[in-house]
């Protein structure tokens, strides 16, 4: 009897603890290389892609409920375009102003279940200052710790987050200089890919 | 035809020259350039979370690479072909996109034909200013 009470609390308190919502820190230090966030933009010349794997980030996800809340920061000043000097330029006053606005950020104010792994996301997406609500899809996958996750390098419970998105320029204070006017679109592709271990 | 015309006309064959030459450099880049999808590989993290491709880079693009080694074996499913974004790193390679060849072809075509045809314009003048100028006159007066 006191054995089967003893399962049943276990059980319990397993369900109980599944049905909270838990928190999940994006990956840095040496798994940080696997983050990846993009931000690709098309000109007449060339369509080119900053990428940097410096994201952090929280995640607080109800595995049970599948809803959760998060934010994700991306590091504006690492992003590298694969010249140095179109990185200054971009880094700069005139395009995302990394030394004013040194973060991009997204946090949640929805996230509402579609089905499997999808999710539709709504939240403050903030870029050189400016706030503006976007609602974007996103794929969480999660993964319990296992010799699985050990294997791949993850000590722990983890989350893959990937979400993309495009925004307009213009809507963040970004204004075309007049002689690349036409010339460079004023919408970019972001993406974003990160891994967060639970806690 | 006087000596300026004819260093007109010159440079302008030159410039017309540079413009019809742009064609077949544009032509030769755009048979070398493939459908590519830069990607980032992560095996084990991908193969965690059951993901069959790598992660892409961007979107594909058409670009000029000329190292064998930076492609991949596999595809994508929009027949693009993939490229191990850390082996062009670790190579110190940019690839050249389709897109930068026939921009910089056409502005330099534009250009040479507009250089051209302007010299071109301006060498007729001159040889037709030198073939009018009046003979001096033999008839005294």
């Amino acid at each position: 009897m006191n054995r089967t009470l003893s399962t049943l609390a276990l059980v319990l308190a397993a369900s109980l603890s599944m049905a909270q919502p838990r928190t999940f820190k994006v990956v840095t230090d040496k798994l940080e290389y696997r983050n990846l966030a993009t931000v690709e933009s098309v000109t007449d010349f060339e369509t080119f892609t900053g990428r940097t794997p410096k994201v952090t980030g929280t995640l607080n996800f109800d595995l049970a409920k599948k809803t959760g809340t998060g934010n994700i920061v991306v590091d504006v000043a690492s992003i590298d375009t694969g010249i140095a000097l179109r990185n200054d330029h971009m880094r700069g006053g005139q395009w995302l102003d990394a030394e004013k606005h040194p973060t991009i950020k997204f946090q949640t104010t929805r996230v509402a279940h579609v089905s499997g792994d999808k999710y539709r996301v709504t939240g403050q997406f903030t870029m050189r200052g400016v706030t503006k609500t976007i609602t974007t899809d996103a794929t969480v996958k999660f993964r319990k710790n296992s010799a699985e996750t050990k294997a791949a390098g993850f000590d722990g419970d983890v989350i893959l987050l990937q979400t993309a998105f495009k925004v307009r320029l213009s809507d963040y204070g970004i204004k075309i200089p007049s002689q690349a006017a036409g010339k460079v679109s004023n919408d970019v592709a972001i993406s974003v890919k990160a891994y967060a271990l639970g806690n | 035809m006087t000596r300026w015309a004819k260093l007109l006309f010159g440079v302008a064959g030159l410039a017309l020259l540079l413009g019809a030459a742009t064609f077949f450099v544009e032509k030769s880049y755009a048979d070398k350039a493939v459908l590519v999808q830069r990607v980032q590989i992560d095996s084990a993290a991908s193969g965690l979370f059951g993901e069959s491709e790598p992660t892409p880079i961007g979107s594909p693009q058409l670009m000029i690479i000329d190292d064998p080694k930076a492609f991949l074996t596999s595809g994508d499913p929009n027949g693009a072909r993939l490229v191990d974004d850390a082996y062009l790193q670790e190579k110190g390679i940019y690839p050249l996109q389709l897109k930068t060849v026939e921009f910089t072809a056409g502005t330099v075509r534009l250009a040479a034909f507009g250089i051209g045809g302007l010299l071109a314009v301006l060498g007729w003048f001159a040889g037709r200013r030198r073939a009018r100028k009046p003979e001096p006159s033999s008839n005294p007066v």
